[in-house]
């Protein structure tokens, strides 16, 4: 996870993508489906995270 | 040798008055200029009448006469205000006049009417005359075309030293209640009588001569009898006045009369306080134009900050509806990406207590994937088996 903390929301978001392709493909590999699973729920906690960030942040700077 | 006949002064006089006074007992329309002009504490009017040479102007006749009070306090009025002027020094009048003699003062005149239309016709012959010359001349709007300096502050005053016209204008000017201040120099001239208008032309020209350090040049006099002021109608004064370099403040302190001086003059003015009053209103005039145009400038740059103000209230907001909109966006395609997530992955039907068969990382679905003694992984919700096939059963074939 000390690689998320260089991670920028674009990258995560891309990595996500990826992610929920390959765990929609059929072909893919089941043996480490859990833990794709889970960093792609990571993934989305860890956007969601930095969306709330970034509205925290604008909002203050608008009002 | 014949006895001397021996009489006394008296006896003279009384002789040399029968003769005048019986010779000259009707009375006669004289007409003539008039010299010194004398109004006794009495009520006695004295007049120097005299006759001048034509072009050289000497005096060729010249005579003492009287207005007697009695005719004096009736007469005056008529005058003066049928020509609005006082009877003074320089008129051409025309008087109906009885002859006398006193054994003490002489031959006099005495003067028992006066016809003042005849006064006004000889001056206005004279002032019409010069005014259809000044007319043709075209000096009637020379210096008038002349600008004023937006704060003529070096002011020339052409007036005679100590008269109370100049003091009024110097005071009214430097006690004005604005705080303006002004550089007045004095070029003295005399301001009335035959000699004025060459006097005052002298000054006109020292003024010229260095009128780079004025802005504006006045000529002063405070009131006066309106018969001094008949030099103003003199025509070298006023083609002069026309033809001066620097705009021209004439006010002579006049009430009713309008002379050729202020008729070429730039501007024309009642009293050399209103000539004071004139250039202090030209300062508080701009001023009040700065005070406008200062206000026009706060004014006009509060509303722009208020229409700044506006058009960034409304940028704020659009981005902030802009934001709002990404934000819902993106959180949506999280949305998305999570359910997507969690309706692929396997672990929800795990979850509810069924099992996935593995084969070598893939899913085995049928039996015609795995044969009799194949390791496989059977996969649980809480972990997994490592299995072997005993045997195959055909679920079709049941």
């Amino acid at each position: 996870m000390a690689k998320k903390d260089s991670l920028t929301y674009k990258q995560a978001l891309a990595q996500l993508e990826e992610l929920v392709v390959r765990i929609e493909n059929p072909e893919t590999d089941l043996e480490n489906i859990a833990e794709e699973v889970k960093k792609a729920l990571d993934l989305v906690k860890f956007c969601r995270d930095q969306i709330k960030g970034f509205r925290e942040e604008t909002d203050k700077l608008l009002n | 040798m014949t006895k001397r006949e021996e009489i006394t002064l008296g006896e003279l006089q009384e002789r040399i008055k029968g003769t005048i006074e019986s010779s000259f007992s009707r009375r006669y329309w004289v007409r003539a200029e008039t010299g010194e002009v004398k109004i006794h504490s009495q009520g006695h009017c004295y007049i120097d009448l005299i006759e001048k040479a034509q072009g050289s102007g000497g005096v060729t006749a010249k005579i003492q006469a009287v207005i007697w009070a009695s005719s004096f306090r009736m007469l005056r009025p008529y005058f003066e205000t049928t020509t609005g002027r006082a009877l003074e020094r320089g008129l051409s009048i025309l008087v109906n006049v009885q002859v006398t003699y006193s054994q003490l003062y002489g031959m006099s005149l005495v003067i028992t009417d006066i016809d003042p239309t005849f006064t006004i016709g000889e001056q206005e012959i004279i002032r019409q005359r010069s005014i259809q010359r000044l007319t043709q001349e075209g000096m009637f709007e020379i210096n008038s075309s002349l600008e004023i300096p937006l704060l003529p502050r070096r002011l020339a005053v052409i007036s005679s030293e100590g008269a109370a016209g100049f003091r009024d204008f110097t005071k009214h000017l430097e006690e004005n209640d604005f705080g303006f201040s002004f550089s007045i120099k004095l070029f003295p001239a005399p301001m009335q009588g035959e000699s004025a208008p060459d006097g005052i032309i002298e000054q006109m020209e020292r003024v010229a001569c260095e009128m780079d350090n004025f802005d504006l040049l006045l000529i002063l006099r405070g009131g006066g009898a309106a018969q001094d002021l008949v030099c103003f109608d003199d025509y070298n004064l006023a083609i002069n006045i026309a033809q001066f370099p620097l705009p021209v403040v004439f006010a002579v302190g006049h009430d009713h009369d309008y002379h050729i001086a202020d008729m070429v003059a730039h501007t024309s003015l009642k009293t050399p306080t209103a000539a004071a009053a004139f250039i202090i209103d030209l300062f508080v005039a701009e001023e009040q134009q700065l005070i406008f145009l200062s206000r026009r400038v706060s004014l006009s740059l509060q509303s722009r900050l208020q229409s700044e103000t506006n058009s960034l209230e409304r940028f704020n907001e659009r981005m902030t509806v802009a934001l709002r909109t990404r934000y819902r966006e993106v959180e949506h395609l999280l949305d998305i990406y999570e359910r997507r997530v969690i309706s692929a992955s396997p672990f929800a039907i795990l979850e509810r207590g069924y099992s996935l068969a593995l084969k070598g990382g893939k899913k085995i679905g049928s039996i015609k994937d795995a044969q009799v003694g194949d390791d496989f992984t059977l996969l649980l919700s809480d972990g997994s088996f490592n299995c072997k096939i005993n045997s195959i059963r055909d679920g079709k074939k049941r």
